[in-house]
């Protein structure tokens, strides 16, 4: 008998809103509705606290970060020639003021990269060699970017910003804009701005670097102002803006979570199997745990990233290598830009151990993803569960597999995919995702 | 006859100057197939002579009485190698004037991509660039000089797999910069319903040697529906097919043989105008490390087999020095195609091979490819009769001297395409497919002949989150047969809203059914 009608026939809570809750003990027995429970509270718990930024709260960061998230006029200048103006791309090879954080996190598509071509990997400046995440349920995380090289908001906005495939900026042309278009609304929520007048102001073309690095996943062009704790502290508050504005941004209970709830139609057979073979012998959630259906953590699945038509991927390793670097940046948790520290340096895996390990992302919402993996290669459910089920690939990835053969049939691979597409929630205020008016350039 | 032997003739008749375009009179060369053949290699010898010409003996300038004769043995003409055939094209027969150049557009829907920065669907002229490697771009075994739009596609005499004199479809463009297409479908129906299908044909599969992302190569498509270029996703292509089955040989530049050899870059298939599975070439099975990949070169064809049904699609092909032994590049599981009828389409893709270059030598944006012998078994229907709209004969904005074939379409006033010469004797059913370039969503409009407006919302090209995805469209409407009169037509297309940037349709094409 399928869980939904077992739920209704021996559960007397089955109709009773809101009465579910934790596992009840009529799961005993059934180790499967036991660990599903594990995913599906009540209410999904909102984003935990999070000391490195005192501004989360204040609506006034709220509404400077949603503009600061939608204004491109930060970025320098378009690198790659696959910039050629056409949909699919920010503008033209050469072209300033194009790249925002939406046009890769995309408002009206979950905060995700449904605008470059393919919806791989994603093309701002240049062709970026990670998928660009969605936002949802961002407030969840603590260590940012697929390698975990961000422990804060604050910090992780320097990687966009600065990453010439990405808005291929500066801190410095950031700090000058930020006093050109923000000067009022900055000040009223940090204080005033520093003087930058021992600056040249610098021009968008110049902002980043004039050409592409191919070599290494995040290069950077040193411009000055690089090391200028008042040029870096404008842009770590811009930071602690935006995050005011993302960590509103959620996926929502979905269809699973009221099914566990007692509605015993709100899965289809197909969709209550696969949520059993998720927890059973797909082994999902040994990873995909918790009520975001992640841990956390970083594991390495044994994937050979794609070669596709715009870059060729370098060697990634992953977390081994962001997890090192965050332990060493100046504008880490613990470091004089944060407004707290929680200690959660000190619970950091070893990196030593993180060869080729990525970020375990969560499934809520899911199938609104266009790709899936940090490369995006996988480019639809089906297939990441064909991956899975292969036990990862053969070689072509550093470092050492956790990955495993899984034996499903194809009859079980595409239950567990009903399940996965019912994980879509529809907690996103639709107020968030409006482009907000941004203040005019007094120069024009 | 011995490789050997066969080798130093198809030097002699390169050397010797006996490839000359436009003959179309010699013998075509098919050799026949095992058929589906479950591993291993596939030695696909001649069973035949009837009619064919050796290539010392009576090819075109050889003037070769003393050149010893062959004794290379060929299938039977109109097989392309399969036992029974329901389309076979030898390209014996060259039929000038039409948007396809050379090819016959009763059997053929050719189809084109490539844009200049401030336009799109533009080609402009195309030369041979001197020096460029791996070898320079030939047209019928030539070197070319501002080649127009319509002459770029040219039967000539080439040599076949078997090393004998055979009539080739050449195409050829500059990519231009960017991305580019010719893609070329059979109008003949490939049904491989509840059994496995057989694909043949023959080309130089000649990849770049340098080739790190930029480059040309081949692809085969087998689509439900017509839509020309049924799959390139790139900034402003985007073609996609609704429901269609692809095989990329872009190659990866890994191959054991070294850097002139290519193998399955990918296997993709969509449903419904969404991704169902993409398989990189290294997630596909194969037999061996050496026997993924295929040497190529310049002017050399391989031969390649196609064995698909709705399962699973094996891949077979042969080195270009040993173009009869075919043996299993890969095999692709967990197709779950959504459709066991459609079309074949063979594509020529590039981008921007000057990008990806060895050491000092440049790499050339120009490339012909070969194509001979294309056939396909199964049930044999009815062709279709088939009706391109011309090119449209509007110079580029950029002044490179190129020509924009594609037309502007707006919400203004009607796009106005003749069709010439429809026969509808007979005729059922009748498609129209043609490539859009705009905006998404987007509703177009179009009649026949001044009559009843048909609206077509364009199925959102969207990722899993509903978002639009712009670009260009591989799209395919019925179009009432009452509507068409036997004799010249016209197709009209409108926008039903006001577009914001410049939007296009192109490659219309008309095919008129006999059958259901």
């Amino acid at each position: 008998m399928r869980f939904g009608a077992t739920l209704a026939l021996t559960l007397l809570c089955a109709a009773c809103a809101g009465s579910h809750g934790q596992p009840s003990t009529n799961f005993a027995g059934d180790v499967e509705l036991q660990e599903l429970a594990k995913l599906s509270p009540a209410a999904l718990p909102p984003p935990p606290a999070d000391p490195t930024n005192a501004y989360l709260m204040d609506p006034k960061a709220r509404d400077l970060g949603k503009k600061l998230f939608f204004d491109p006029r930060f970025s320098g200048p378009l690198l790659d020639e696959s910039n050629n103006g056409d949909p699919g791309t920010l503008g033209l090879q050469g072209e300033t003021g194009k790249v925002a954080c939406a046009g890769c996190h995309v408002p009206a598509t979950s905060f995700l990269d449904s605008r470059s071509s393919r919806q791989q990997i994603s093309l701002g400046s240049g062709w970026t060699h990670r998928r660009a995440p969605s936002l949802l349920d961002v407030g969840q995380v603590q260590l940012f970017n697929w390698d975990g090289r961000h422990d804060a908001m604050f910090n992780q906005v320097f990687t966009p910003i600065e990453d010439p495939v990405e808005m291929n900026s500066s801190r410095l042309f950031v700090a000058q804009q930020v006093a050109r278009l923000y000067r009022t609304e900055y000040e009223a929520i940090f204080g005033p701005l520093p003087a930058l007048d021992r600056y040249a102001p610098v021009t968008p073309n110049n902002a980043g670097c004039d050409k592409l690095t191919t070599d290494q996943i995040h290069g950077v062009c040193v411009k000055p102002g690089h090391d200028d704790p008042e040029v870096t502290r404008i842009v770590v508050n811009m930071g602690k803006a935006i995050e005011a504005f993302v960590r509103q941004l959620q996926c929502g209970q979905s269809r699973f979570d009221a099914w566990m709830a007692g509605n015993a139609v709100a899965l289809s057979d197909d969709e209550q199997a696969g949520a059993r073979l998720f927890v059973g012998k797909g082994g999902c959630s040994t990873c995909h745990s918790g009520p975001y259906l992640t841990d956390g953590e970083f594991h390495n699945i044994g994937l050979h990233a794609d070669f596709t038509f715009f870059v060729v991927p370098i060697p990634d390793a992953g977390a081994s290598a962001g997890i090192a670097e965050l332990l060493t940046d100046p504008l880490n948790s613990k470091g004089i830009y944060s407004d707290g520290y929680d200690g959660r340096l000190d619970r950091l895996p070893d990196p030593a151990n993180l060869l080729g390990a990525f970020r375990t992302p969560s499934l809520r919402c899911v199938a609104r993803r266009p790709s899936f993996m940090h490369t995006g290669q996988f480019r639809s459910l089906e297939d990441v569960v064909i991956f899975f089920n292969n036990g990862g690939n053969k070689d072509g990835y550093l470092g050492k597999s956790e990955n495993y053969p899984r034996d499903l049939t194809s009859v079980e691979r595409a239950q567990l995919v009903a399940f996965l597409r019912a994980l879509n929630g529809d907690a996103l205020d639709p107020a968030l995702t409006v482009p907000p008016a941004l203040p005019a350039d007094p120069a024009e | 006859m011995a490789r050997f032997d066969r080798s130093i003739l198809m030097f002699l008749a390169l050397g010797l100057g006996v490839v000359s375009c436009g003959s179309g009179t010699a013998g075509k060369g098919a050799l026949s197939s095992s058929g589906a053949s479950a591993g291993g290699s596939d030695n696909a010898s001649g069973d035949g002579g009837a009619g064919k010409t050796s290539i010392a003996g009576n090819s075109p300038g050889s003037g070769g009485d003393d050149a010893p004769p062959t004794t290379t043995k060929r299938s039977p003409p109109g097989s392309c190698g399969i036992a029974d055939p329901a389309f076979c094209e030898e390209f014996t027969t060259p039929e000038p004037g039409g948007p396809s150049g050379d090819l016959d557009e009763k059997r053929w829907s050719f189809a084109r991509w490539g844009h200049e920065t401030r336009q799109a669907f533009v080609r402009n002229p195309v030369s041979t660039i001197p020096g460029t490697m791996p070898a320079p771009a030939a047209l019928c075994g030539k070197p070319f000089s501002n080649v127009p739009l319509e002459h770029d596609v040219a039967i000539c005499d080439g040599i076949g797999v078997d090393g004998l004199v055979s009539a080739q479809l050449n195409e050829v463009y500059d990519d231009q910069g960017d991305f580019a297409i010719n893609s070329n479908r059979a109008r003949q129906l490939f049904d491989f319903t509840n059994r496995t299908g057989t694909i043949m044909f023959d080309v130089d599969a000649k990849v770049n040697p340098c080739n790190l992302g930029h480059g040309w190569w081949i692809e085969l498509w087998v689509t439900k529906e017509p839509g020309p270029i049924p799959y390139h996703e790139a900034p402003g292509v985007l073609s996609y097919p609704e429901n269609g089955f692809g095989i990329n040989f872009q190659g990866l530049n890994t191959c054991p043989q070294g850097r002139n050899a290519t193998e399955v870059a990918s296997v993709f298939v969509s449903k419904d105008w969404k991704v169902l599975h993409s398989y990189p070439g290294w997630e596909l099975e194969h037999d061996s490390d050496a026997d993924r990949c295929i040497t190529v070169q310049d002017q050399k064809l391989n031969r390649f087999k196609i064995l698909i049904n709705k399962d699973q699609v094996e891949i077979w092909a042969s080195n270009f020095d040993d173009p009869t032994n075919l043996h299993r590049l890969a095999v692709a599981k967990n197709l779950d195609l959504p459709f066991t009828r459609g079309y074949v389409h063979f594509q020529h893709s590039a981008y921007n091979a000057r990008k990806d270059y060895c050491e000092n030598q440049t790499t050339s944006g120009v490339q012909t490819y070969r194509w001979d012998n294309i056939g396909f078994d199964g049930p044999s229907y009815p062709m279709p009769r088939g009706y391109p709209t011309a090119n449209n004969t509007e110079p580029d904005i950029d002044g490179a001297g190129g020509r924009m074939y594609g037309y502007f379409v707006t919400d203004k006033e009607w796009t106005v395409l003749p069709i010439k010469g429809v026969d509808l004797t007979n005729a059922m059913t009748a498609t129209m497919s043609y490539s859009f370039l705009g905006e998404s969503p987007r509703t177009i409009l179009f009649r026949l002949n001044g009559g009843p407006e048909h609206v077509y919302p364009i199925p959102a090209l969207t990722d899993s989150a509903g978002g639009p995805r712009n670009g260009t469209r591989a799209l395919t409407n019925d179009i009432p047969i009452e509507e068409l009169k036997a004799g010249d037509n016209t197709i009209e297309f409108k926008l039903a809203t006001p577009p914001s940037n410049t939007e296009y349709v192109a490659n219309v094409d008309l095919d008129v059914q006999t059958s259901k």
